[in-house]
C-alpha cells in the first residue's frame, strides 16, 4: 500500500513539474520552430489519448483517427471562415457532428475485429481525404485549400502568437487527459478493459455481468472521434489554413504508431508517443546529414524504424514501461505477487492469459 | 408461468448443423431452490446452460424468467434482468485485480456513464465508492477479501473459482448458473464450495448448475433434471434419481454402488 501511495505522489510531482516546465517554457524556447514543435506534439497527443481510450482500453483498432482530426479542422475551418461562426462553439459543434459520424459508421465497422476493422477503419480515412480533395466548393480541395481561417480569442484577447497555441493546446491536451484518466478510474473504464480480449479481457464475461460490448465500443469510438476533432479544431486555429494532404492514410498510421510507442495501457502514452516520434523526426533530421553527409531523407527513415524497433524490443508495452524497467532494475528482483497486482490496477501492464471458449 | 419457479424453459431445441444437441427439453428451476443439470458427458448439459444464458438463441422453443421472455435476447441484457453465471473454463478479467473483477460485477446494478465519470460528477463519485464497498462486500463472502488487490492469477485454482462466483453475486442475481463449479477441485474444496452454495441459496438466491461430480450434487440439490443424449430422461428428488433404473443404467451406474 505504501508503495502505492509513493506512485501516487511520484504521479502528483511529476504532473507537478510537467506543469512548472510547460509554463516557463515558452520563456525559454526563443526559437519559433522549436516552439511550433511542442504544439504539435500536444495536438497529436490529443488524438493519442482518444485512440488509447479506444486501442489500449477497449481493444479496438483503429487506422480511422485521421479521418476524424480532418473532420474536426474542416468543420471548424469551414464554419469559422465561410460561415462566420464562432470559433469556439464551431469548435463544439465539429466535436459533436464527428462524434455522429464515428458512431454512425461505428455502429457498422465496429462488427469486425482484428485486421478487419483496421482496414475497415483505414477506409474510412481514404474516403474522407477523397471527400476533402473533391468537395472543393465546400472545403476547396487541394488548391487553393481552406485559407483565411480566424485565429481564436479568449476573453477578448486574440490568440495570434505561437505561444498562445502552445498554451493552449498543452492546456486543452491536460484537461482532456484529465477527463480520459476519470473515465479510465471508473465503472466505465473496467466495463472498456472487461472486454479487451488481448488484454486478459472476456467478452463473454463481460456480457454475463451486464456489460455490452458492442454500444460501449460505438460509445469509445464516437468519444476517441471527438478527441481527434478537438485536436483538429485547435490544428486549424493555429495553421489557419488547410489542406487535406496531412489528413490521409500516413497521419493515421503516424498517429497509431505514436500510441503503440508510447505504450497504450497508460494515457500517459500518448503523449510520451507523440514527442518522441515528433523529437526523433526532428533530431534525425539534424543528426543524419552530419553523420553520413551524403544520406537522404531515405536514410533517415531507415534510422527512424531502427530506433523504433529497439525502443519496442526493449519496452514492449511502450515507453511508459521504461521507468519501471529502470526501477526494477535499480530494485534488484522483487516477488511478483507485490509487483503484478499493482500495476494491473494502474491499468499499464497486464498478463496475457490463456481463454478458454 | 406456475407460481413458485422463478426460470421456465419450454420445448427447448438447440441444433448445431446438423448435430441434435438439446432435443425438446422443459423443465422450472423453482424460486430458493438449488436445481442441478446432469447427465453423461455430451449429454447437452452445456449447451442447455449456454443457451439459459444467452450465448446463443435456442433453435425452438421458449425460455421464460420472471415472467417475461428471454430467449432471443443477448447475453448482456439477459445478465441485467438477473441471472448471473460463472464458466467452466474461468473467464477472470486477469487484467485487473481480484477487487476490480468483483467491481465489474456490480455494472447493472450502477449507471454512471462516459460524462459523469469524465466529469466526477457527485453522483458518479459516491457511486464508485458504494461499488467499492459491495464488492468488497461480495469477496468477503467468499473469503477472498484479504486477496482484493492481487491478480485473480496468483489465486490458487479453487479461489479462483470463488472469485467468478464473487463476481457473479455481485450484480445481485435471482438466479445464479453455475458451470461445472466442481471441475478441477479437490474433496476438499467440494465440501466448501457446497457450504458456499447451500448460503447462496439461503441468502435467497435459485442456483441452477450443470455438475458431473455426484458427490457435489447428490449433497445439496433439492432438485435434479437428468439429460441424456440431448433429452430429458428425469427429474426428481436426489434419492429418486439415485434410485431410477434408467438413469442409472444410462449414467450413473457405479458411482452409487
Amino acid at each position: 500500500m505504501t508503495e502505492r501511495k509513493g506512485i501516487k505522489y511520484a504521479r502528483y510531482s511529476l504532473i507537478g513539474v510537467l506543469i512548472l516546465g510547460l509554463a516557463v517554457l515558452p520563456q525559454i524556447i526563443t526559437n519559433p520552430y522549436l516552439l511550433s514543435l511542442f504544439t504539435f506534439i500536444a495536438i497529436y497527443a490529443i488524438v493519442g489519448i482518444g485512440l488509447s481510450l479506444l486501442m489500449g482500453y477497449a481493444g479496438q483498432i483503429s487506422l480511422g483517427q485521421a479521418a476524424f482530426f480532418g473532420i474536426g479542422a474542416y468543420a471548424s475551418g469551414v464554419l469559422t471562415a465561410k460561415q462566420m461562426w464562432d470559433p469556439w462553439i464551431a469548435m463544439v459543434a465539429a466535436a459533436l457532428l464527428t462524434g455522429i459520424i464515428a458512431a454512425l459508421t461505428g455502429g457498422i465497422i465496429l462488427r469486425f475485429q482484428g485486421h478487419v476493422l483496421a482496414v475497415a477503419t483505414l477506409a474510412l480515412t481514404i474516403i474522407v481525404y477523397i471527400l476533402l480533395v473533391q468537395l472543393e466548393p465546400i472545403t476547396g480541395g487541394l488548391s487553393p485549400g481552406l485559407p483565411g481561417i480566424p485565429r481564436l480569442s479568449i476573453l477578448g484577447l486574440k490568440l495570434n502568437k505561437d505561444f498562445h497555441y502552445f498554451y493552449l493546446s498543452w492546456a486543452a491536451l491536460l484537461v482532456l487527459l484529465f477527463l480520459a484518466s476519470n473515465i479510465v478510474h471508473s465503472r466505465v473504464g473496467r466495463a472498456l478493459r472487461s472486454f479487451h480480449h488481448f488484454y486478459g479481457g472476456s467478452e463473454q464475461a463481460a456480457e454475463s455481468v451486464g456489460v455490452n460490448p458492442t454500444l460501449l465500443k460505438v460509445q469509445v469510438f464516437a468519444l476517441s472521434a471527438m478527441y481527434a476533432s478537438i485536436a483538429g479544431s485547435i490544428y486549424a486555429h493555429y495553421i489557419s489554413y488547410l489542406n487535406p494532404s496531412p489528413f490521409g492514410i500516413f497521419m493515421s498510421l503516424q498517429l497509431m504508431v505514436m500510441v503503440i510507442l508510447g505504450g497504450l495501457r497508460s494515457l500517459w502514452g500518448a503523449i510520451l508517443g507523440a514527442a518522441t516520434v515528433m523529437a526523433l523526426g526532428e533530431a534525425l533530421r539534424a543528426v543524419v546529414p552530419m553523420l553520413f553527409p551524403k544520406a537522404f531523407g531515405e536514410y533517415q527513415i531507415i534510422a527512424y524504424g531502427v530506433i523504433m524497433i529497439v525502443i519496442l524490443l526493449m519496452a514492449p508495452e511502450g515507453m511508459v514501461q521504461i521507468p519501471r524497467i529502470i526501477w526494477a532494475a535499480l530494485r534488484g528482483i522483487r516477488s511478483k505477487e507485490s509487483q503484478a497486482p499493482q500495476l494491473a490496477s494502474e491499468g499499464v501492464v497486464a498478463q496475457r492469459a490463456e481463454k478458454g471458449s | 408461468m406456475q407460481d413458485g419457479s422463478l426460470l421456465e424453459v419450454q420445448e427447448v431445441s438447440k441444433v448445431f448443423g446438423g448435430l441434435v444437441a438439446v432435443h425438446r427439453v422443459s423443465f422450472q428451476a423453482p424460486t430458493g431452490k438449488i436445481m442441478a443439470i446432469i447427465g453423461p458427458n455430451g449429454a447437452g448439459k452445456t449447451t442447455l446452460f449456454n443457451t439459459i444464458a444467452g450465448l446463443f438463441p435456442p433453435s425452438s422453443g421458449q425460455i421464460w424468467f420472471k415472467g417475461s421472455k428471454i430467449s432471443g435476447r443477448p447475453s448482456h441484457h439477459i445478465a441485467s434482468l438477473g441471472i448471473a453465471r460463472t464458466f467452466q473454463l474461468l473467464q477472470l478479467f486477469t487484467n485487473m485485480t481480484v477487487h476490480e473483477n468483483v467491481m465489474v460485477g456490480r455494472h447493472p446494478r450502477s449507471h454512471a456513464g462516459f460524462l459523469s465519470t469524465a466529469l466526477r460528477l457527485p453522483g458518479a463519485v459516491a457511486e464508485e465508492k458504494r461499488i467499492r464497498e459491495k464488492a468488497l462486500e461480495k469477496l468477503a463472502l467468499v473469503g477472498l477479501e484479504s486477496r482484493a488487490n492481487d491478480t485473480p492469477l496468483s489465486l490458487p485454482y479453487g479461489q479462483q473459482k470463488l472469485l467468478e462466483i464473487a463476481r457473479a453475486l455481485a450484480t445481485e442475481p435471482d438466479l445464479l448458473l453455475l458451470d461445472e463449479p466442481a471441475g478441477g477441485l479437490s474433496t476438499r474444496e467440494i465440501e466448501g464450495l457446497a457450504r458456499q452454495i447451500l448460503d447462496i441459496r439461503d441468502s435467497g438466491v435459485t442456483v441452477l448448475l450443470v455438475e458431473h461430480r455426484m458427490e457435489l450434487v447428490m449433497g445439496i440439490a433439492d432438485w435434479i433434471v437428468v439429460l441424456n443424449y440431448g433429452e430429458k430422461m428425469a427429474e426428481g428428488l436426489p434419492s429418486q434419481i439415485q434410485n431410477d433404473e434408467r438413469v442409472i443404467a444410462a449414467y450413473l451406474g457405479d458411482e452409487l454402488d
